[in-house]
């Protein structure tokens, strides 16, 4: 039974001066080797054309910006005139829903909203949650954030 | 002159995230390579590639220059090739298509290359897929890492914490199997 680690050593031109001369003289009176070294050979140039395909790449790794904490405020920060004009603007349209009748469902077809003056029709959830999925379990590949 | 990757890696350790995408630049290429052989599916090669460099890039600062940059990062790449072949409980896949398309395969051709011989290297790459994909993962990784990638057989036997010996049987195993398969499907070079 022949070396087999010393075909393959020598099949990548990975011996010694005095090892290569041994396994050479071997090589002259072994057939057997000397036909599997040429069978080798020849695979070894058969894998050089498997070449993958060259992505298009672009992944960097970029620094996610540092959010800073905000400071407490107190109550009179948040009264603004805008402020007050906005909670104006709220307790209006309340009123308005009130006098319109407005009636929310939530049904197997998804989301129906009713008022006393007009029947609409039922509005879908189901594809807007279909997004909203999607665009959170499919983040951008060429980026990625490190803190 | 460019920076090695020794002094791209000690300058990332330092926080400087240039230097790190440079290292990222130099060897995406080769990582995605690997992780493709490995597993087999394009997509999730390259997503196995980004990780590979995210997990680098985490863990840089325990890399202390053992080895090679390169061979730390197959590692990881193995690793998380490994990750997925047992997440998604199969076997890698070879990608290559049935049948060979001449109009896609002229933009290949080079200059000295006839279409005969075109498509006879298609034929010869998409049966390496296969076989390659149906071998045992250990001998696959030996042929991988000296094949495409020109480790020495001691970088090979530390990255996988083997015997040097152990790496040259299994170079030897995976081979002879595609030579026996090769020359079973009349594909490649004469191997006889």
């Amino acid at each position: 039974m022949c070396d087999k680690e010393l075909l393959v050593s020598y099949l990548y031109d990975d011996l010694g001066d005095a090892e290569r001369s041994r396994f050479e003289s071997h090589l002259r009176g072994c057939a057997e080797c000397l036909e599997e070294l040429n069978g080798l050979r020849g695979v070894r140039a058969d894998l050089i054309t498997w070449t993958p395909p060259q992505p298009d790449f672009g992944f960097r790794v970029v620094r996610e910006p540092k959010v800073l904490p905000m400071a407490p405020r107190s109550w009179r920060a948040w009264y603004t005139p805008a402020a007050g004009l906005a909670a104006a603007a709220v307790l209006v349209l309340a009123a308005a829903a009130g006098i319109a009748r407005v009636e929310v469902h939530r049904g197997p077809d998804g989301i129906t909203m009713r008022t006393g003056w007009t029947t609409s029709a039922p509005v879908s959830t189901s594809a807007a949650r279909e997004d909203a999925r999607a665009s959170v379990t499919r983040p951008p590949r060429r980026f990625a954030l490190c803190r | 002159m460019a920076s090695t990757d020794e002094e791209l890696v000690t300058r990332s350790q330092g926080g400087d995230l240039d230097s790190f995408n440079q290292l990222v630049m130099r060897w995406e290429s080769l990582a995605s390579s690997l992780a493709y052989r490995t597993i087999g599916r394009e997509e999730d090669a390259r997503d196995v590639c980004q990780e590979t460099f995210l997990r680098a890039f985490r863990a840089l600062k325990g890399f202390k220059g053992q080895a090679k940059f390169s061979s730390w990062l197959y590692r990881i790449t193995l690793n998380l090739c490994r990750d997925w072949i047992r997440r998604e409980r199969r076997q890698p896949i070879a990608q290559a298509p049935e049948g060979v398309d001449l109009i896609d395969l002229a933009s290949e051709q080079t200059p000295t290359e006839t279409i005969e011989d075109l498509v006879a290297r298609k034929e010869i790459s998409q049966a390496v897929a296969r076989i390659m994909a149906d071998l045992p993962e250990e001998q696959r990784t030996a042929i991988l890492l000296k094949e495409y990638h020109g480790l020495t057989f001691q970088e090979i036997a530390d990255m996988l914490d083997c015997p040097l010996s152990t790496v040259k049987t299994r170079l030897y195993q995976g081979l002879s199997v595609l030579r026996r398969q090769l020359d079973r499907e009349g594909v490649g070079r004469n191997h006889v």
